[in-house]
């Protein structure tokens, strides 16, 4: 006989009915979202599980939350995790098994706790940061010296968004005048594309990093966005190895992206990344003038210091003057007493000594050079009296034996031949005869 | 110091220079004049880096 055959509607009916006799109670689960879209005011997503080595799917289940429910979880998911619910997010749901005869096995999401998927993404943070530190460039990009003069500022943000406008108004707003040069290397800032346009606009500014002082990454908007693109281990390897320092901006509160991990500074906004720049420009204009006052101050000081030495040494001038003064016309007076004690008298009187002194002195020094002249001329004249020529021009001779003068009689033998010097000439002769007389 | 191949970076570090050396009293007091000409010129050179747009640079940055 034949069974009547049931309509699809008539058994998914009954599958329902099995369903709502066996799942009474709701379960929670953790399981990876592969994919989130929402549809007036309700959240469909899609739940996956894949093979811990081989990355395929073993199972999959439709999700969703109804609009009531997903008005309060997901400010309340954002609000704790900082992101919005995205595709590769692990959850733990609470869920209610339910089958419909049109739409077939779904789970309806009737709670979330976003800690777990906090600590999920926390998870996967540290893990990239742990492999980082295992190939030692986790600190690299911090200690990066920030260069003194922070201005040429390559800037990586979207495009579109308002976020660079906003940071370079900030920038140039700045009342000390500061001058900054910025460009924009444009890049997504949200969704899938994040980690390859991020790392295209870094290799750009890497072409000319000696044109750029600094990098920024920044992110305007307030909302919570998805910034999953930014917690990857390649982007993170470039931002941490980047040969300049960079500042992230990204725009969210609740906590750090990978980047700003490895980034040599993070700040919360783009503005505050303006702030930053500012402050630190101020701080070298500050140095500067600091600079400049205290060598004001320290020549000033020094000068004032050389000039009171000056005048101090001006100051006791005149009493040292006196002393000198004083103590070398003494001695000049001493030394004129000594020298020309005959001329005494005539100083004795004068107030001016020294004057009277200079003008004696010539007189003294002419009568003195005239008693020298004059002592010459006595030893000059004795000198002629004793010169021999003279003496034999008055008739005396002198008698030479053998070369020697003869100055007694007992020099001479008999026969000696006998050489008479007269004063104009010679004469030889032959001792025939010597008589001594008595002295 | 001449001003062709001056930096930022060099202006200031000489500045500091100077400055230690004037507050120790390390300046001779006959050089104390150029010294204070030189100062003034990396002050200047330093502010107008910091304050004064750079036709040259803003050009090949900017575009």
């Amino acid at each position: 006989m034949m069974t009547k055959a049931l309509t699809l509607l008539e058994l998914n009916y009954m599958v329902n009915e099995v369903f709502e006799q066996s799942f009474t109670r709701s379960y929670w689960l953790s399981a990876e979202v592969s994919e989130v879209r929402e549809n007036r005011g309700h959240c469909y997503m899609e739940f996956v599980q894949k093979d811990e080595f081989s990355n395929s799917l073993v199972a999959k289940a439709r999700g969703m939350v109804w609009k009531d429910k997903w008005q309060m979880l997901r400010p309340y998911f954002e609000r704790t995790t900082g992101q919005p619910l995205t595709a590769g997010m692990t959850l733990l749901v609470q869920v209610k098994l339910t089958f419909h005869p049109l739409y077939g096995y779904a789970l309806n999401v009737v709670d979330i706790d976003p800690t777990y998927t906090l600590g999920d993404i926390a998870r996967r943070r540290q893990e990239i940061i742990q492999k980082l530190r295992d190939e030692g460039i986790d600190q690299m990009n911090k200690e990066l010296e920030m260069p003194r003069l922070l201005q040429r500022v390559a800037v990586i943000s979207s495009a579109t968004a308002a976020g660079y406008g906003d940071f370079c108004n900030q920038l140039n707003a700045n009342d000390k005048g500061l001058v900054f040069y910025t460009r924009l290397f444009p890049a997504l800032m949200q969704g899938d594309g994040v980690e390859s346009s991020v790392i295209a606009a870094l290799d750009a500014i890497m072409d000319d990093a000696l044109d750029w002082d600094v990098v920024v990454i920044i992110r305007g908007g307030g909302s919570v966005s998805d910034l999953s693109g930014f917690d990857t281990l390649k982007l993170a390897e470039h931002v941490a190895q980047f040969p300049l320092p960079i500042i992230t901006g990204i725009g969210h509160e609740r906590d750090d992206t990978v980047i700003d991990m490895v980034a040599h500074t993070r700040v919360k906004t783009p503005t505050a990344a303006a702030e930053l720049l500012i402050h630190h420009q101020e701080a070298e204009l500050a140095l500067l003038e600091s600079c400049s006052d205290r060598i004001r101050g320290a020549l000033e000081h020094r000068l004032s210091e050389e000039l009171a030495r000056l005048n101090l040494i001006v100051a006791r001038m005149p009493a040292i003057y006196n002393l000198f003064y004083q103590r070398e016309n003494q001695r000049l007076m001493q030394l004129t007493h000594q020298i020309h004690r005959d001329i005494d008298g005539v100083l004795q009187t004068s107030k001016n000594k020294l004057d009277l002194v200079a003008m004696q002195l010539p007189l003294h020094i002419k009568a003195m050079m005239q008693g020298e002249q004059h002592k010459l001329k006595l030893i000059s004249m004795r000198l002629k009296a004793v010169d021999p020529k003279n003496i034999l021009r008055q008739g005396y001779s002198i008698v030479q034996v053998g070369g020697k003068v003869v100055r007694s009689v007992s020099q001479l033998r008999k026969g000696d031949e006998m050489v008479t010097i007269v004063a104009d000439g010679k004469v030889i002769s032959n001792v025939t005869e010597m008589e001594k007389t008595n002295q | 110091m001449k001003k062709e191949g001056l930096t930022y970076e060099k202006a200031m570090k000489r500045l500091e220079e100077i400055v230690e050396k004037v507050e120790n009293g390390q300046m001779d007091i006959d050089s104390l004049s150029a010294t204070l000409k030189e100062a003034q010129e990396l002050v200047a050179f330093c502010r107008d880096k910091l304050t004064k747009v750079d036709a040259e640079i803003k050009k090949i940055l900017e575009g």
